[in-house]
């Protein structure tokens, strides 16, 4: 760190109090809608970050998934979820100190991470860099290919390593989302033609558009506009049970 | 820096290597077209269905045969820019892989035509798993292990809430998302520390940039190895990571829970093996912690086992046990304890899916999976019995049976690694028996007991779907034959040990002959 100006010092403060904070935010605040605004606060800190670790296209990634498309679901999330504010899920029966022994754990697991890390044999190359290997960052952005890495943002260098050395997982990330959309639709959708017929049979208890499509695609089928309020009291009492 | 042409030349990559893979992605994208293009399918459509994804995992099965007989893995080959390493463990892994994905398919059409309208994309989620169970199996770097256990593990949620309607399997898939969810944060924490360590994502490379740290007891590698283990363990469903397994294998639909306790387990095995024989070959620290996970989940397993009414639960604590007894092997990391773990792995693959075929069997017939309701089956489907039985015969480790020989070579491999071991082995050894109690009862209760009043209702021409019948007959049939003809598999098992010790940092493996 003892490469960075002044302004980049007062920027990295800057965003790692936002982000920290943001994230505080996220767990404290009573309303999920300002929580889920919070964590785009934090997204975008984080976003600030990868800039100043010369990382300008993980930054402009980090903004575009993250901070927008994450973001804007989880809002749609939480409007389609019931017309009731979602204030403290739990309500009055959570005990008063609940937050104690996850908090001491945490803290702990985090000290001693931070310990972990800035004990002195451990090597900061890969962090600091950016795909550097084994290279001490200081020497390493003074190399004229480095250089040129930083001066376009990496992506050439991203987009290079992507179709070469790791082709195959990017391709089977590919494979990956296509079985995740079809399990989406599998999971969401109200109704499939195959079951217009004779009506799904059951094996146990009946959601009857309970939980998983109430939540999720009530928006999407047709004629049936009022269903997000009736299925959000059904969801409750079903989730109350188990 | 970066040669472009290389980018043209897919041969020097040996892509050769992915034929089955590549068969069974190819599969896949048919079956899903045809369930696209057809939406309302009468049943013998569905049928046809089930026989091209059948037929795709056997091409793919016979696709890995014959690259394995082409061009005989002599040293361990690199593929795809050295993300996947060809071996015979890889080889081994995946055809465990590819038969577990065949058997849950043959298993899983009747069950599925009863239970719900929504059938031939369960075939398209089957194969898309076992696919990234496959390449993770045989990985080789650690973006490719993150990316092929996310697609095992988002198709695993998904399978496990395919029963959309029915609230458990709802219940199923939430609970193993929350879990594995956070597994996975976890998991790819710990992999971030690693790159971090040794500035690569390739397996060879952090091997030998690790041999630094051989000797040193770091406190990042200790993170490193906890949060591995965590979130390995939890793909394990090794205690105490189990708690989402009772409750998934309960709630998701039968052939998913078989479908998990096998290959999502056999894929979580290999990688942890992959991953601790050539990453952390020499870190002693991995024996303590697994040691721990393996007592812990032979005796939840185990006692938790007994109290159980219904039998996916039963054999869900049951898998939980199994995970405990072959987490010893890893314990002593001897080359024939691994070995002996690896023949556990197969007779295991066998086993455990002859007993979930049979209780998927048997809850097509009587819609009910609770064990008092198992009685008198003899006197109704004695074949169905005697199948079971040999399953679970199996599991108990009872001679004859493969069974007996995995427990034999496993518990004999840790006792004559050193003093120390003796006590893993009388745990595990007490353990075996009382899991006898709980195994046991069900064969007793199908064979002396009267007939339930379920079993009484099973009309005599209840039709048995033959797809099913022979997967169980075939997974009893290896069972048996894997019990008399132990030693050529033990063999192949010897040699995979034998090629990933060559995969070692040099360094380090030759230390390791020395202690050994």
């Amino acid at each position: 760190m003892e490469n960075l100006t002044l302004l980049n010092q007062i920027s990295f403060w800057l965003f790692a109090i936002m982000m920290i904070g943001g994230a505080l935010g996220v767990v404290f605040h009573k309303s999920i809608v300002y929580s889920a605004l919070l964590l785009l606060v934090t997204f975008l800190s984080i976003a600030g970050l990868f800039v100043l670790l010369n990382a300008p296209f993980i930054a402009a990634a980090q903004i575009l998934v993250y901070g927008v498309g994450l973001t804007i679901v989880l809002i749609f999330g939480i409007m389609l979820t019931g017309d009731k504010p979602f204030v403290d899920p739990v309500g009055q029966e959570r005990p008063k100190r609940y937050w104690l022994i996850p908090g001491v754990i945490a803290f702990a697991f985090m000290g001693f991470l931070l310990w972990s890390l800035l004990s002195p044999n451990y090597n900061f190359t890969a962090v600091n860099g950016l795909f550097l290997e084994r290279v001490q960052p200081s020497i390493a952005e003074t190399l004229p290919g480095v250089q040129a890495i930083i001066a376009d943002g990496g992506v050439t260098h991203i987009g290079l390593l992507l179709f070469s050395k790791y082709l195959l997982p990017f391709e089977l990330a590919s494979v990956l989302l296509l079985l995740a959309m079809i399990g989406a639709i599998i999971l969401s959708k109200r109704q499939f033609p195959e079951e217009e017929a004779e009506g799904e049979p059951h094996v146990s208890q009946d959601l009857d558009g309970g939980a998983m499509e109430g939540k999720s695609c009530c928006s999407l089928n047709e004629g049936n506009g009022n269903l997000a309020s009736e299925n959000f009291d059904s969801e409750k009492e079903t989730l109350g049970v188990h | 820096m970066f040669d472009l042409s290389s980018l043209t030349v897919m041969s020097q990559q040996n892509l050769f290597y992915l034929l089955p893979e590549g068969i069974l992605t190819l599969g896949l994208l048919v079956v899903l077209c045809l369930t696209i293009f057809n939406p309302k399918k009468t049943s013998e459509e569905n049928y046809a269905l089930m026989q091209v994804s059948l037929i795709t995992v056997l091409l793919a099965l016979s696709a890995l045969a014959w690259t394995f007989l082409r061009v005989p893995v002599i040293t361990p080959q690199k593929a795809a820019y050295s993300s996947i390493t060809i071996d015979m463990f890889g080889y081994l892994m995946r055809m465990l892989i590819l038969l577990g994905a065949g058997v849950t398919i043959a298993i899983s059409h009747r069950f599925l035509e009863k239970n719900t309208r929504i059938v031939s994309d369960f075939y398209v989620l089957i194969m898309g798993a076992s696919l990234g169970g496959m390449l993770l199996a045989s990985s080789n770097d650690l973006i490719m292990v993150f990316v092929a256990l996310e697609t095992l593990s988002i198709t695993s949620y998904i399978l496990a809430g395919y029963f959309r309607r029915t609230i458990k399997s709802a219940e199923a898939s939430l609970k193993y998302l929350i879990y594995g969810g956070m597994g996975t944060a976890v998991f790819l924490f710990g992999l971030s520390l690693v790159y971090g360590l040794a500035g690569s994502t390739n397996f060879q490379d952090i091997g030998i940039a690790l041999v630094h740290y051989h000797g040193v007891v770091h406190p990042t590698l200790i993170v490193i190895m906890l949060m591995i283990v965590a979130a390995l363990g939890f793909k394990l469903s090794a205690a105490p990571f189990h708690m989402w397994a009772p409750d998934v294998y309960e709630g998701a639909p039968t052939p998913v829970s078989a479908f998990l306790s096998v290959v999502s387990k056999t894929a979580a095995f290999a990688i942890t093996i992959r991953m601790l024989l050539i990453l952390f070959s020499g870190f002693a620290e991995w024996a303590v912690i697994w040691g721990i996970l393996a007592v812990l989940s032979m005796i939840i397993g185990n006692f938790v086992a007994l109290k159980q009414h219904n039998a996916k639960r039963l054999l869900a604590y049951s898998t939980v046990a199994h995970a405990g007894y072959m987490l010893l092997g890893l314990v002593v990391g001897t080359s024939v304890s691994v070995s002996s773990l690896l023949f556990y792995l197969v007779t295991y693959l066998f086993m455990n899916l002859g007993a979930f075929a049979a209780v998927i069997a048997f809850s097509t017939l009587t819609q009910t999976d609770e064990i008092t309701a198992f009685s008198g089956l003899v006197q109704k489907r004695p074949w169905l019995t005697f199948g079971f039985s040999i399953c679970l015969l199996s599991l108990t480790g009872i001679p004859i049976t493969a069974g007996f020989f995995a427990k034999f070579f496993l518990f004999q491999s840790v006792a004559l690694a050193g003093p120390v071991y003796i006590w893993l082995v009388i745990i595990a050894l007490l353990n075996s028996t009382i899991s006898m109690a709980y195994y046991l009862n069900i064969i007793r209760l199908m064979v002396v007991k009267e007939p339930s009043a379920e079993v009484e209702a099973i009309s005599d021409s209840a039709p048995t779907s033959s797809a099913l019948s022979t997967a169980l007959s075939f997974c009893v049939f290896a069972t048996l034959l894997l019990g008399i003809f132990a030693s050529p598999f033990y063999q192949f098992t010897t040699l995979s040990v034998q090629q990933l010790a060559q995969q070692r940092p040099m360094v380090i493996s030759q230390a390791i002959f020395q202690k050994k």
